[in-house]
């Protein structure tokens, strides 16, 4: 579509599931695999997005700050690469934050059909929020040299 | 078989096994995103040379010196555009990745390990890739490694979100 509508998609995370929803059409495939999302149905996406939408910073879910990095594409298809923090989330993929903002980058291929999100396919780099938590992982490729329990690089 | 299913196989196939050839897929003022930008000055290649660096350890054929011996299977590909119309697509892949010594710097000890990624290509007037933008899905790799990760499904009617604060 854009970059406004991929603008319009994130906010309307931070708004509420049934507002992201909305902008996907009747039948559709959302894939967040490093997540082990591959959904089809309406309720469980709302479900999905459901944590993004919390305002409260106490409740351990976090909230979650996201833009637009880039729009690449026309209006039947797009590569959207975003960034993303969480602020007051307790852990991420299971591992404590101790209070630590995370953060990462990734991308999603949308494709269009009717003005609606009729398919997506998310990825995103999960060694660097790792990292940041302190787990011995490099961001330096998949076949870096183990990492050093004293320096994480 | 399409013009972008078609560069996908070759590029699958070229990435492990010649990396002059898989370099000649790209055009020469490439621009190469593989993981979060940090730092550009490291993290995203803009010459062929930094590109051999990237690609070169995925056509290593040696079993002996833990950079593993690595393969890509095409899974899928979405025909996409690029800036300006150009051509472009995405190929959703898996990879294979025997004898390693360490995957992104955890102790892999020759294990074979596999995964999924995305790859995003754009492809310039003469039809080389111009722009690169993957991003792998690690977390299973690193869960079978030992690494504490879990991908919790949330989304799952009556899922307790209290389940996922760490217990103390």
């Amino acid at each position: 579509m854009s970059y406004r509508f991929a603008v319009l998609w994130l906010k309307a995370f931070r708004d509420s599931p049934e507002k992201v929803c909305d902008l996907y059409a009747d039948d559709f495939l959302f894939e967040d695999l490093m997540l082990g999302q591959s959904i089809t149905d309406k309720a469980d996406l709302g479900r999905a997005f459901a944590p993004y939408a919390n305002k409260d910073i106490t409740n351990g879910i976090g909230l979650h700050l996201f833009r637009i990095d880039e729009y690449i594409g026309d209006e039947n298809r797009g590569l959207i690469r975003w960034s993303w923090e969480a602020h007051g989330a307790a852990a991420f993929l299971g591992v404590p934050t101790n209070g630590k903002v995370v953060g990462t980058s990734g991308h999603t291929m949308h494709l269009y059909q009717g003005g609606k999100i009729k398919r997506e396919s998310t990825y995103w780099d999960a060694a660097s929020i790792l990292r940041d938590l302190g787990l011995p992982v490099s961001t330096r490729g998949v076949t870096a040299p183990r990492v050093g329990a004293a320096a994480y690089v | 078989m399409s013009e972008n299913q078609d560069h996908a196989r070759r590029w699958a196939s070229l990435i492990t096994s010649d990396t002059d050839a898989a370099l000649g897929l790209f055009a020469d003022d490439v621009l190469y995103d593989d993981r979060r930008n940090i730092d550009h000055v490291f993290d995203t290649a803009t010459s062929k040379a930094e590109l051999r660096e990237r690609l070169a350890p995925f056509a290593n054929t040696d079993p002996g010196n833990g950079l593993g011996v690595h393969r890509f299977d095409v899974l899928d590909v979405i025909d996409a555009t690029g800036a300006d119309g150009s051509r472009a697509a995405a190929i959703l892949w898996t990879w294979t990745g025997e004898h390693l010594e360490s995957f992104r710097g955890v102790p892999a000890g020759g294990r074979t390990l596999s995964t999924r990624g995305q790859t995003w290509h754009q492809f310039d007037a003469a039809g080389k890739v111009s722009r690169e933008s993957t991003f792998w899905n690690d977390v299973p790799v690193f869960a079978e490694l030992g690494l504490p990760v879990v991908t919790p499904a949330y989304w799952e009617a009556g899922f307790d979100f209290s389940s996922l604060a760490p217990s103390s």
